[in-house]
């Protein structure tokens, strides 16, 4: 094969196909990326790192990161939950159901972040459930966590559904007369099978709640070192021209995304190997 | 162990799948459900291993009736058509699984499941594929590790859904062989289910004839193409001919002059003959023609012109093929009529 990169191929155009997409992956992510990797360095190696070392950054950093992964992990259970309802079960409004699903995807987030402030507000029907035993719902950590929920949950559903329609009734049927009981069956059947699926959306939910912004003003009360989440602060930074600064803290996330989706795909590799 | 099914119905919504089955298998026997699709046959099996549930009637399993008891607890082995293995997991995992998933108390120890593993895969010919996932197998080893899965658990029956459907010919003819020698060295009452009639007739001790839901006949290979008990019988389980008739005072005619007419039992009206090819005979000189002979084979086949009719004859070996072209006249003594309708 030396000299060419290209196996033989049925499928005409490859050339001119291949030097498209590169184009294209260029400019809408290479390019601005690497803007994105090389503005902070003109602050110097010890400015980046201050800037980075400082608490309110590392509180934002922490809360994004910390908020998204516990999102992502509620939303596993619940969306594995909803899809599993959805697949198997026969109910009027299922469709409906189905439908309303992808509401997420198409709601302005400054919408729902809107809505759900009004429902978790200390005076709102479900904040005010919780206002007497002084738990706090809205303006801090458990809202950003219920609206980053929110902003996940279609991802896992809609990357568990159609493995789990796909998945074959007679391997069930296979361990019920082997001698499994139901939560057998469930532990040691369905779940590995659908567990790269699983972790799909895991990584999707998890990459929408680190990127999610709109929603979370709303809701977070936004105060700095507590509940001030990592986007917010980038645009901070840049409404004071502080533009070095808002592209460390941008290189910072970009860097910790990065590393937890690498290691998503990783483990999803192993799975693969292993024949699921 | 024994198995016996009494006046089992079955109905999906409203389309009935099952009507009013009679049937038993005898301890260590094997029994064969023949049928075209959609007969119930693998309703049937799923009956049986409890996968679905009957409207009305029992089934019995050495004896016990098992209403109410959940598949998991019947101790029945089951293969599926498409094996249905558990694709995480490898050869050895797959055929652990029922024992693994045991109770603690009836679990039996790690080095115990290890020896049975070991064992079952020799029984099954593959011990050099325990560590390998089931897509890294061919079409006639996951079937044969699906077997051996079922048997890890000591089922009571075991139950086959069309073992051999998704294979090739000659794969299926070895296994279907394979599968017969380990039924005798087991001793395990086997129920098949089955569209392939050379399967059932070779491997099977009896074989049920099912159609639209309702048994047809039962019977030994032998005793069912010896005596079919009706035309459906009679051209599902071989090769047939089939020739309309009108019977008037005991005597067939088939409205043509170039076939001879017949002796024939049954009342006057409309009916029809079944022949099977190999018993038509051929005589030179008569008003039909011979229209094509093929020779190539263990039998010559010769196809007939009578009349409106095209016969297909097979001729026994050693015989000498009539020309193409020639007369000839046949000779359907072998007849068996049936009534229209």
């Amino acid at each position: 094969m030396k000299g060419s990169f290209v196996r033989p191929n049925p499928l005409p155009g490859f050339g001119p196909a291949f030097g498209l997409t590169l184009t294209w992956v260029s400019l809408i992510v290479l390019i601005p990326l690497a803007a994105l990797v090389v503005r902070p360095w003109s602050l110097g190696i010890a400015g980046v790192l201050a800037s980075l070392g400082s608490p309110r950054v590392l509180a934002a950093l922490e809360l994004s990161f910390g908020a998204s992964l516990g999102a992502a992990a509620i939303n596993v259970p619940l969306g594995l939950l909803v899809a599993w309802v959805l697949v198997r079960g026969r109910f009027p409004g299922r469709q409906l159901a189905d439908a309303l699903v992808d509401l997420p995807f198409a709601l302005p987030t400054a919408v729902a972040g809107i809505a759900l402030t009004t429902l978790y507000a200390p005076n709102g029907w479900i904040g005010r459930l919780f206002a007497p035993f002084g738990v706090e719902l809205a303006y801090a950590v458990p809202g950003i966590m219920v609206a980053l929920v929110f902003a996940g949950l279609p991802y896992v559903v809609r990357t568990v559904q159609p493995v789990l329609m796909d998945l074959p009734a007679d391997v069930e049927e296979a361990a019920a007369t082997l001698g499994a009981r139901p939560p057998q069956i469930l532990v040691r059947v369905v779940l590995p099978a659908i567990l790269p699926a699983l972790l799909t959306g895991f990584a999707m939910a998890f990459a929408r709640a680190v990127g999610e912004y709109g929603s979370v003003i709303f809701i977070a009360g936004n105060m700095p070192g507590l509940t001030e989440i990592a986007p917010l602060l980038i645009v901070i930074r840049l409404e004071q021209f502080d533009y070095s600064g808002a592209a460390v803290l941008a290189l910072a996330m970009l860097a910790l995304s990065f590393t937890m989706l690498a290691a998503v795909n990783l483990v999803q590799q192993l799975l693969a190997r292993r024949g699921g | 162990m024994s198995l016996a099914l009494e006046a089992v119905s079955k109905r999906f919504g409203a389309t009935p799948a099952l009507y009013d089955i009679d049937l038993a298998a005898g301890e260590g026997e094997f029994l064969a459900l023949l049928g075209p699709s959609g007969s119930g046959k693998t309703t049937l099996l799923r009956l049986i291993a409890g996968l679905e549930s009957a409207e009305a009637g029992r089934v019995l399993i050495g004896g016990a009736d098992m209403a109410g008891v959940p598949a998991r607890a019947r101790g029945v082995g089951f293969v599926f058509q498409h094996y249905a293995l558990f694709r995480h997991m490898t050869v050895a995992e797959n055929i652990a699984f029922g024992l693994r998933v045991r109770p603690r108390a009836r679990r039996p120890g790690r080095a115990d499941i290890r020896a049975r593993v070991a064992e079952l895969l020799s029984l099954v010919q593959m011990p050099e594929l325990a560590g390998r996932y089931p897509d890294q197998l061919s079409g006639g080893q996951r079937q044969r590790v699906a077997l051996a899965r079922a048997l890890a658990i000591e089922p009571r029956i075991l139950l086959l859904d069309e073992p051999f459907g998704a294979l090739d010919p000659e794969v299926r003819r070895g296994l279907r062989r394979w599968l017969r020698e380990l039924h005798d060295r087991t001793g395990l009452t086997t129920v098949m289910v089955t569209h392939d009639r050379a399967e059932a007739l070779e491997v099977a001790d009896r074989v049920a004839i099912l159609r639209a839901g309702r048994v047809e006949q039962v019977g030994t290979p032998a005793g069912l193409w010896a005596a079919p008990a009706n035309a459906f019988v009679y051209r599902f389980i071989g090769d047939s001919v089939e020739l309309p008739c009108t019977v008037q005072g005991g005597i067939a005619r088939f409205g043509s002059a170039s076939l001879p007419e017949a002796p024939c039992a049954l009342p006057d009206g409309g009916a029809f003959a079944l022949l099977r090819p190999h018993e038509i005979g051929i005589a030179a000189g008569g008003e039909a023609r011979v229209r094509a002979v093929a020779a190539a084979g263990p039998a010559v086949r010769v196809e007939v012109q009578a009349g409106e009719f095209v016969v297909e004859a097979l001729l026994p070996p050693g015989a000498v093929p009539p020309s193409v072209g020639s007369a000839c006249r046949l000779d359907l003594g072998a007849a068996r009529f049936f009534p229209l309708r």
